[in-house]
């Protein structure tokens, strides 16, 4: 068995391609109120379909034209093609056309409604000191902001142009792998240990300013920039997201099946395997490739089962790999093991919530326990316990 | 596709991190097991048939006792991780190549009773289980334990009983070379120096084997030792000598390092290592047993939990 790399520079490079033409998409929804869509609306590309109710959370899109089959509380279902019309003879009903919006022209808090109504969040983009662009692939072998710095940067600086008069910061720096030669204009280029965890931000925050903590800093990823940067050049509600998918980059309609890119991209996962939205260390696997993409995915992986160990039930063995890779400085396997004991205070004393999620303890546990899933529980766990005693303290008052 | 009705295919679906690294509990353990073989080759060729007589019986019976006690637990059965193997012939390394058949058969079972399956089994054990087998073991039956009693047959010499029953001249005849390669009485594997550092070699090659535990364990031994040499020259042996005495070496490399009795930060495995090395030797210039590694690693043991409290800050924390 040969051991995964951990390098954030892979080298592969290319345009961008088109994804599939899908028949079917589900456009995901993330606490987006539904209560404005209706089944069987005619929907056209960049139509509203659902509203999200905080400020700086950006809307939800059709990306084709077509109808509303279904509305779940996870995802709009559109099916592609025009709609039928009511009689016969009739011309079919169509959504209004969508109009360009010049984001360039606006500034503030108009800039903000406006990339709202465009599908953006813009949420991160507090005023700061300092800008950081994160220019790293995000996992091992997930070679996408190498990618679009590579290929497609004039895009990425009209994306961050944007995010530039929202933040409105003295200095921008972009961090970059070492080896790599990408610049972006206005940025001062610091370059990373091109390895993994490097790539996540309070590291790299760390590797820019020498500071751990995150005060007074705003980061924004070369993905975010490019969305941003789409936006920008076509004025257009964003509906599409680059997923690196092996070495090559496919501009994918938001909601397009899974299994569809997949499909284009050459690859078959059979069963037992991991499919994996995301990349290998961090992404999330899913049940069924019928899922549709999201604004903010940025690879498919497919781990083949027989590739790695299975994950045991094992007890830890207090071998302390964790604890020796954990760029967090917390001891996982001490953490996970209280909360797999419902010891949550206890965790909570061990500094669980300083975790990172980088994967890492669970990739060299040598007893092949699910540690990053204990910790996530652990978090999930604390949160309720902090949630109810504050409606109690409420209550009380 | 629709029409031909098909059951969706079944992905696993689990959290992340989907990769790793391969490294399993199984597969630790036979590793270990192979580094113990040089040893355990030279055993042989030092002692002889009974030598493997011991080997053989430590393993087979702490097996046995494990699959009893996962049966009596009423738990999956545990033996197939290969740690009880381990765990026997940690313990034969420890004992005279002499040692009659039930010293051999008790001491393998208290390993693993009272070293590992009382508490819970591998993963619950707070001291290095073979060395509680071998403390019940030498507290019990000293004679028996005792190289020098037990290992007639032989032109080898204990230099550890030499120093303190005869005095550092006596000592000082056997050449540190001859000790290297294991021309010397004791523990039938630990005094196989030179067989054990290639095995411990071998782990560290793998990243089987963390350095922090071994390195600050010699370190101890090696400077406390000095410092005894720089007090009284005529008295005390150099710290050359403790290295290469006794089960210095086993226990530096191996039984220390016992991941679940041994703490896990940097700074704390080096206090820990520290301290275990450094008893070795107050055992040896103050205590009743010629060879202090097994009490000195079980009392560093005793302090891992305080030596755990000893943790960096964590990412951001001020």
């Amino acid at each position: 068995m040969t051991k995964p790399s951990f390098t954030l520079l892979t080298g592969i490079g290319g345009p961008v391609q088109d994804g599939p033409e899908p028949e079917v998409v589900r456009v995901p929804l993330r606490g987006h109120s539904t209560k404005t869509i209706k089944k069987k609306a005619p929907v056209g590309p960049g139509t509203l379909v659902a509203e999200h109710p905080e400020p700086g959370v950006g809307d939800a899109h059709s990306p084709i034209l077509g109808v509303v089959a279904d509305v779940t509380d996870t995802a709009v279902v559109i099916t592609a093609g025009e709609a039928k019309p009511a009689k016969e003879g009739e011309p079919a009903p169509t959504a209004d056309p969508v109009a360009p919006i010049d984001v360039a022209s606006l500034a503030g808090d108009e800039l903000k409604k406006a990339l709202k109504a465009l599908g953006v969040s813009s949420q991160p983009f507090a005023k700061a000191a300092v800008l950081i662009v994160n220019g790293l692939n995000p996992e091992p072998g997930t070679g996408i902001a190498e990618i679009l710095l590579k290929d497609h940067q004039a895009t990425v600086e009209k994306g961050l142009d944007l995010v530039q008069k929202l933040v409105e910061p003295p200095t921008v720096l972009l961090a970059v792998p070492e080896g790599s030669s990408a610049t972006l204009y206005g940025c001062t280029v610091k370059q990373v240990p091109a390895v993994y965890p490097n790539s996540l931000n309070p590291l790299v925050t760390k590797a820019l300013t020498g500071k751990e903590s995150a005060d007074g800093v705003a980061m924004v990823s070369v993905m975010e920039l490019y969305a941003l940067g789409r936006v920008a050049e076509t004025g257009l509600p964003l509906t599409e997201t680059v997923l690196t998918v092996g070495s090559t980059a496919y501009r994918v309609k938001v909601g397009t099946p899974i299994g569809a890119v997949l499909a284009q991209a050459g690859i078959t996962a059979a069963p037992c395997d991991r499919v994996v939205v995301g990349g290998p260390m961090r992404g999330r696997a899913v049940a069924s490739t019928d899922q549709g993409v999201s604004k903010d995915d940025y690879a498919l992986t497919v781990v083949p089962d027989a590739a790695f160990p299975p994950v045991t039930d094992l007890p830890c063995i207090n071998c302390g790999e964790c604890v020796l890779v954990c760029p967090s400085r917390i001891m996982p396997g001490f953490v996970t093991r209280y909360v797999e004991f419902k010891l949550y205070d206890k965790a909570k004393e061990f500094h669980l919530e300083s975790c990172m999620e980088c994967g890492l303890c669970g990739y060299v546990c040598t007893a092949r326990r699910p540690l990053l899933q204990f910790i996530r529980l652990g978090k999930k766990n604390l949160d309720l316990q902090a949630s109810a005693l504050t409606s109690c303290r409420l209550q009380g008052e | 596709m629709a029409n031909e009705a098909t059951a969706p295919t079944l992905y696993t679906v689990a959290a992340p991190p989907h990769w790793h690294c391969g490294r399993t509990v199984t597969g630790v353990m036979q590793q270990y097991i192979l580094a113990l073989l040089p040893a355990a080759v030279m055993a042989v060729v030092y002692y002889g048939f009974p030598a493997l007589r011991v080997m053989a019986l430590s393993c087979a019976t702490a097996v046995a006792v494990e699959a009893l006690c996962c049966k009596a637990m009423d738990r999956p059965s545990s033996v197939d991780d290969f740690h009880a193997v381990l765990t026997g012939l940690f313990l034969a390394f420890l004992l005279p190549a002499m040692a009659p058949w039930w010293l051999v058969v008790v001491g393998a079972a208290v390993s693993i009773v009272v070293g590992k399956m009382l508490f819970g089994g591998l993963g619950g054990n707070p001291l290095c289980a073979p060395l509680v087998g071998w403390a019940i073991l030498s507290l019990s039956w000293h004679t028996q334990m005792d190289p020098d009693a037990m290992v007639l047959a032989t032109n080898l010499v204990d230099p550890l009983t030499q120093l303190k029953f005869m005095g550092l001249d006596a000592a000082n005849k056997l050449s540190l070379a001859d000790m290297l390669i294991g021309k010397q009485l004791g523990g039938l594997g630990a005094t196989q120096v030179l067989a054990l550092l290639l095995g411990a070699a071998y782990l560290v090659s793998r990243g089987l084997l963390k350095l922090y535990i071994p390195l600050s364990f010699l370190a101890g031994v090696f400077l406390l030792g000095l410092v005894y040499s720089f007090i009284d020259g005529t008295v005390y042996p150099g710290p050359v000598f403790h290295l290469l005495t006794g089960s210095v070496v086993l226990g530096a490399c191996f039984l220390a390092t016992d991941p679940n009795s041994s703490p896990v930060n940097r700074a704390a495995m080096i206090g820990y290592g520290l301290t275990a090395g450094a008893m070795t030797v107050i055992i040896r210039v103050y205590g009743i047993y010629p060879d202090g590694v097994p009490f000195a690693i079980l009392f560093a043991n005793l302090f891992t939990p305080m030596f755990d409290l000893i943790r960096p800050k964590p990412f951001g924390a001020r």
